[in-house]
């Protein structure tokens, strides 16, 4: 990313006061989390932030009903704690998983909507602090929208368009499913959308491809660091455009892949266990989604 | 936008609760997708992942339809039933097609859940689990967020009494 500051808290007034939930795999990304942070700041939104297995919405534990029901009870009481009229959601999960299930199964004193959706609310203020140019012809990666109600390719359409210097191309593929994890699941679907990706991609005269979700930006990262294409978040070029810049640390990690430890360096393999480093992380740096056939 | 029913932006309020509790909520979408379906398999016809993958698509409609629905009586299925339930995405496309007051993302959610032998019955799908799933979301905020930022962030007031160390 380009350099830059985060920004200084309490120069905006404050206009708004929401709970800004994180979900869980975003915190991989932790330029993309300070990013949004700073955007809701400088919006004059105060965000209670929250995040992670405490506020889990239990969606991944399909597998195991019982888990699945009580984090989902846990997460709506402590949503209900925060005591915030109005939640924003980075996480497509998350919020399907609120609207279809948790919301309908306990008390939730609260609405519910997409970060996306908050950005476009405020779409005029947010232009004026889009200042920088970000000279880049883009295409969105699109999938199917997570909630008929949230219009989510055509809300980035629009983000991204207040963006100067970004040209937005409209190409006619749509991913299946509705963000990648699914089809990180499946190597050979996932390997078959990621050539369609970057065929339309290149067909279209695009400089970079745009994720919506951490989740494909996990995944499609690794087209980067290989070369096929440049993959950004949408955050990450609203971040450049305003000025403040973070180090896209997970794509440094997914670039040195299983020779990632020098980057995470001895404290912070410390922190987190060496054995988690080896078995876990090195392993989801080293993967890649797409091997082109010569 | 593309869709006229909302205005851009606006903030939608959760309706109350129409059960007590998550299994009990998904007792109730069972019963009602039990009672609304007519096996018709528009579903299936339109599903995104069905079509990627020829030899799924190949197989009858209708019959992968009343393969789901027999997972749901937790009877045992047919093989194109179970696959299919193993490659759902959560597109949602189904649900635009339905032409029942049903919801065939959930019929299929709900199909998977049970195969992996959740609300009784007998596993006929293995769950793909990560076991280190939550050790990696903690070691991730480990490795970027500040101390004070977990802490005020990803330790729910709640949890602070046997917080985790």
């Amino acid at each position: 990313m380009d350099g830059g500051a985060r920004l200084a808290p309490g120069k905006t007034p404050v206009s708004e006061a929401i709970t800004f939930w994180l979900g869980c795999n975003v915190l991989r990304h932790g330029d993309i989390v300070h990013a949004c942070v700073d955007i809701l700041r400088a919006l004059g939104v105060d965000a209670k932030v929250v995040g992670g297995p405490d506020y889990c919405c239990g969606s991944v534990k399909d597998a195991n009903l019982a888990t699945e029901a009580g984090m989902a009870k846990r997460t709506a009481q402590n949503m209900a704690a925060a005591g915030r009229a109005r939640v924003v959601a980075w996480c497509p999960s998350c919020h399907a998983q609120m609207n279809e299930v948790i919301s309908r199964a306990h008390q939730t004193p609260f609405s519910i909507g997409h970060f996306a959706e908050l950005l476009l609310e405020r779409r005029a203020e947010l232009a004026k602090l889009l200042a920088r140019e970000v000279p880049l012809r883009v295409m969105l990666h699109e999938h199917h929208a997570y909630d008929r109600r949230v219009p989510i390719n055509a809300i980035l359409a629009e983000l991204l368009a207040l963006i100067p210097g970004v040209t937005v191309l409209q190409g006619s593929y749509r991913a299946p499913g509705y963000m990648c994890s699914p089809l990180a699941a499946m190597p050979p679907l996932m390997e078959r959308m990621c050539g369609r990706t970057v065929a339309q991609a290149r067909s279209l005269g695009a400089d970079a491809l745009v994720t919506i979700y951490h989740q494909c930006h996990r995944e499609l990262v690794g087209l980067d660091v290989d070369g096929h294409l440049p993959v950004h978040n949408y955050v990450q070029l609203m971040a450049r455009s305003m000025g403040i810049g973070y180090a896209d640390e997970y794509r440094a990690w997914k670039a040195a892949g299983s020779g990632a430890k020098p980057l995470l360096g001895e404290a912070r393999i410390a922190a987190v266990g060496e054995a988690l480093v080896d078995r876990a992380l090195l392993p989801e740096f080293a993967r890649r989604p797409w091997t082109p056939k010569r | 936008m593309s869709d006229p029913d909302r205005r851009a932006g606006e903030a939608r309020p959760l309706d109350p609760p129409v059960a007590d509790g998550v299994e009990e909520l998904f007792l109730l979408e069972r019963e009602r997708i039990l009672s609304g379906c007519t096996q018709c398999g528009r579903c299936f016809e339109v599903c995104p992942m069905v079509q990627d993958e020829p030899a799924l698509a190949a197989a009858d409609a209708k019959s992968a339809v009343q393969g789901v629905l027999e997972i749901l009586h937790a009877r045992r299925a047919s093989p194109e039933a179970l696959a299919w339930v193993a490659r759902c995405a959560k597109s949602g496309v189904c649900d635009e097609h339905c032409p029942e007051p049903v919801s065939p993302k959930m019929m299929l959610r709900l199909a998977r859940i049970m195969a992996y032998g959740g609300l009784g019955g007998t596993a006929q799908l293995g769950a793909r689990e990560d076991p280190d799933f939550f050790n990696k979301v903690h070691a991730f905020a480990r490795l970027q967020l500040t101390g004070e930022e977990r802490e005020q962030w990803t330790v729910a007031p709640a949890s602070r009494l046997g917080k985790r160390p």
